[in-house]
């Protein structure tokens, strides 16, 4: 007993990055499940896939031409080349013989590839780790992450709150949303901004490809278990903090990459849900349908 | 120098210069061909979530065996590959779910698993954990001849599946239900197609790495629906812009130092893409100016991305 | 009153290649239940996204109550196409309801109590009662179609505009819309529905407009569902449902 409660807090006393990493994560994870919902129900998944990956062409970017890595440069170099995308790729799949999801694949791994090649040749001097940007490091979190975190996450669902109303009708029938006034084209890039803002900010927690999981996963598994959407934000927000903290400990026990453990243990969460979610859960429906044919038959 | 450099290329210099080009057009091929089915199925980020998922396989192999063997983590990177493309079947049915959301799930959550797993291998003591990371963006020059050769026979073998299934799979892909309605198996031909898909990304990876492999099966297929109106003709445009990206992303990767293969080739997809976007007969922009000029344009179906 | 709810000069609209809806002009009464009646692909909902302002025009001009552009768009409260919208998405039938309170309370507004009470009354319109905290999904297309009216209703509005209110709908609850659909009007309000049920077209409204791409014909119902129209708005091939009308005007 003694012995799991000292495993508990015992890396709470090692030093300062248990707690910078664990709000860190924290608040980054919360903030993508939130944003997360909002994507899921507007099939806008995959955007977030590709607005994590052409963040780092935008901070590439944002680099080249400014010759600083300060966080309000980075973070606008990234709105940009996000929005940017996510115009092209609205162009690029309203033509007849484009599908939106060969769209999005077309511009991310373009202008990701573009990145990796800018990374590798002329911006080779700068301090951009890429390691640190694909994969992240929740243990070594810098100041200016942590500080970067504190200021927009807070920001972002400071936001969502105000503009809640509008966001909740504009994803359930965005039609209507128009009809009654609401500005739908604004409320979408608005949101993408968010989850632009909302990853880069996560970059150097979990790094780009993982952040794409802190904004799916969440939401998928809430999904499964909510008939509200207040409830679904809640059971998205209550699966990614117990990722985190699971993720955490099994990564400081098994000496692992944090965010990796984080995101393995989210999608054992979401596997869990998919199974055996009541009403929803593959398992249970399968029981249930056994059930009632037993059932039907014991009436005969 | 980059002259010098470019003479080099073309000459076949240095034995390893014609492996990497050969391996880098085989990717372009391959990737072309599968990709043209996936997309027109409307599958394209498939491929995307496949690429991601060979990490964990990658990783697992190198585990298992304790040393970079080849051909093991080629074998680790087509099991987990596949079962990625598996699961987002899987994770696509029934009530509750968003097929778009289960290939963002198995991309990131086995992407995650992978990242666990190269974190065990970088405690290890062999440290020879350098080598995967070529899987991330690919390295075309460091291809041997044995796993050259090995590549060339799988691909191979690859392209004549698809030529025996092309009509049942042409059929398919154009019309499910009548498919199925003739007798064809099109669950088998599902799986098949997944299968198809899993190898070709395990071919590619070394070439143009787990991240940007998605690029290959969708660029050259979507530039291929601009430049022919029939499917044997976008299956022909995109395995050719396909070899010829793979080809010159080769040479521009040895040409200029420091830029992998994988990158340059998927910009010189996009630059065919491009071409063909603007000056295809088939829906191409140039093509519809000149025809109507006149008229204000409606979007119809756009609808979010 | 003799203006009119909707004044249409002209209209041409388009998708990328093919137009949809070619030059109609016409003007629909206040105070009158309209339905648009017309074949598969005549452009009946693209008129009405035009109505809607979802859709801009190529040509010419939809002006509602008198006046062009937005200016009396918020008379208008628009009931969409049932199955556009996801019904795996989390919210209950009495939240939908309440969606059509957001007009007038705004991003940020309270619920006062005559929102409230204009929510309870319209769910009391539709008859769906205990229903109310289900999630739509659970409910059967007819609920759904009722949820989506009351959600108009506690809208509000002087012209109401439904596509295919009675697409998949149960006997019951189309005769229980059509009721909700007199009372409307009888309380002075404008009705638009697409409709494609020919049989009861008649029954169902008092002014129709025929579309086949153009405007066939718009009147008094018993003016214009005339067989010679019909012939016209469906080419030859449904001859037997309007010789059938036609039978059914002689008796």
């Amino acid at each position: 007993m003694i012995a799991i409660i000292d495993w508990l807090v015992g890396p709470w006393q090692w030093g300062d990055w248990m707690w910078r990493g664990m709000l860190t994560v924290h608040l980054v994870a919360i903030g993508c499940a939130v944003l997360g919902v909002f994507l899921y129900l507007r099939r806008m998944s995959l955007l977030a896939d590709a607005l994590a990956h052409v963040a780092l062409p935008g901070i590439v970017a944002a680099f080249l031409i400014s010759g600083s890595l300060d966080a309000p440069i980075m973070l606008a170099g990234a709105v940009a080349v996000g929005l940017f995308s996510a115009a092209s790729i609205e162009a690029l799949s309203s033509r007849p013989n484009i599908r939106s999801d060969a769209a999005i694949g077309i511009v991310f791994t373009s202008l990701f590839a573009a990145g990796v090649i800018l990374l590798s040749t002329v911006v080779r001097d700068a301090h951009i780790d890429t390691h640190c940007l694909l994969f992240g490091d929740v243990l070594g979190i810098s100041d200016r992450a942590l500080w970067l975190v504190v200021v927009v996450v807070p920001t972002v669902l400071l936001l969502v709150a105000l503009f809640y109303r509008w966001l909740a009708v504009s994803s359930f029938d965005p039609r209507f949303a128009a009809a009654i006034g609401v500005p739908v084209a604004a409320i979408n890039y608005g949101l993408m901004t968010a989850v632009t803002v909302t990853a880069v900010a996560g970059f150097e927690a979990v790094g780009a490809i993982l952040v794409i999981a802190l904004i799916i996963v969440p939401a998928a598994t809430a999904h499964l278990l909510a008939d509200r959407l207040v409830s679904m934000i809640a059971w998205s927000v209550g699966h990614t903090v117990a990722s985190c903290w699971i993720g955490m400990y099994l990564a400081i026990g098994l000496n692992t990459s944090a965010a990796g453990a984080i995101v393995t243990v989210g999608g054992v969460l979401y596997l869990a849900a998919f199974l055996f979610a009541p009403r929803h859960g593959r398992l249970i429906r399968l029981l249930s349908a056994r059930q009632a044919a037993a059932g039907g038959e014991s009436k005969k | 120098m980059y002259i010098e450099r470019a003479g080099e290329f073309f000459y076949f210099q240095y034995d390893f210069v014609a492996y990497a080009l050969g391996a880098s057009v085989l990717v372009g091929v391959v990737c072309g061909l599968v990709g043209t089915f996936l997309v027109l199925r409307g599958f394209s980020l498939l491929g995307d979530a496949t690429g991601h998922a060979t990490l964990p396989g990658v990783a697992g192999a190198f585990l298992i065996t304790g040393y970079q063997h080849p051909a093991a983590l080629l074998v680790g990177a087509l099991v987990s590959g596949a079962a990625g493309a598996l699961t987002v079947g899987i994770f696509s049915r029934g009530p509750r779910v968003r097929p778009d959301a289960a290939i963002g799930i198995v991309l990131s959550v086995f992407f995650g698993v992978g990242i666990v797993l190269l974190a065990a291998i970088q405690d290890m003591e062999s440290g020879r954990q350098a080598g995967l990371d070529q899987f991330l963006f690919g390295n075309a020059a460091a291809i041997t001849p044995d796993q050259f050769w090995g590549l060339v026979a799988v691909g191979v073998l690859l392209c004549a599946a698809i030529a025996v299934f092309y009509r049942p799979l042409a059929m398919m892909t154009f019309d499910e239900g009548y498919a199925k309605s003739i007798g064809i198996n099109t669950t088998a031909l599902e799986i098949g197609l997944l299968a198809a898909l899993s190898v070709a990304v395990v071919i590619s990876i070394q070439a143009v790495g787990v991240i940007l492999v998605a690029a290959m099966l969708i660029i050259p297929p979507s530039a291929g629906r601009f430049l022919s109106g029939k499917l044997l003709g976008v299956v022909i445009w995109s395995v050719t812009i396909g070899g010829l990206s793979g080809a010159l992303g080769a040479f521009v990767s040895y040409v200029f130092e420091g830029v992998a293969t994988g990158p340059a080739m998927v910009l010189v997809a996009t630059f065919f893409f491009g071409l063909a976007l603007f000056f295809g007969p088939h829906g191409g922009v140039a093509w519809q100016w000149i025809r109507r000029p006149d008229r204000a344009r409606n979007s119809g179906g756009g609808g979010r991305p | 009153m003799t203006e009119s709810a909707v004044d249409i000069e002209g209209l041409t609209l388009s998708y990328d290649s093919e137009v949809a809806v070619d030059d109609v002009s016409l003007e629909l009464p206040v105070g009158s239940l309209v339905g648009v009646v017309g074949p598969n692909g005549a452009g009946k909902s693209t008129l009405i996204k035009a109505i809607v302002g979802s859709m801009k025009a190529d040509r010419g001009e939809v002006r509602l109550f008198g006046k062009g552009g937005d200016a009396n768009r918020h008379m208008l409260t628009y009931v969409p196409q049932r199955g556009q919208v996801d019904w795996d998405f989390p919210i209950t039938a009495a939240e939908v309801v309440r969606q059509g309170r957001f007009r007038s309370t705004g991003m940020l507004g309270r619920f006062r109590g005559s929102d409230r009470k204009a929510v309870q009354e319209a769910l009391e319109a539709v008859a769906i009662g205990d229903l109310v905290d289900r999630q739509i999904g659970a409910l059967s297309g007819g609920q759904q179609q009722r949820v989506f009216l009351a959600r108009a209703l506690a809208q509000g509005g002087e012209l109401f505009v439904m596509d295919e209110p009675f697409a998949g709908v149960d006997a019951s609850t189309e005769s229980a819309i059509v009721d909700v659909l007199r009372d409307l009007r009888d309380d002075g309000k404008t009705v638009i529905v697409v409709h494609h049920d020919l049989t009861t077209v008649r029954e169902y409204f008092d002014h129709l407009v025929l579309l086949n791409r153009k405007l066939i014909a718009s009147g008094p119902a018993d003016q214009v569902f005339t067989p010679e129209n019909l012939r016209e708005t469906y080419g030859g091939y449904v001859a037997i449902v309007a010789e059938a009308d036609e039978a059914n005007l002689a008796s």
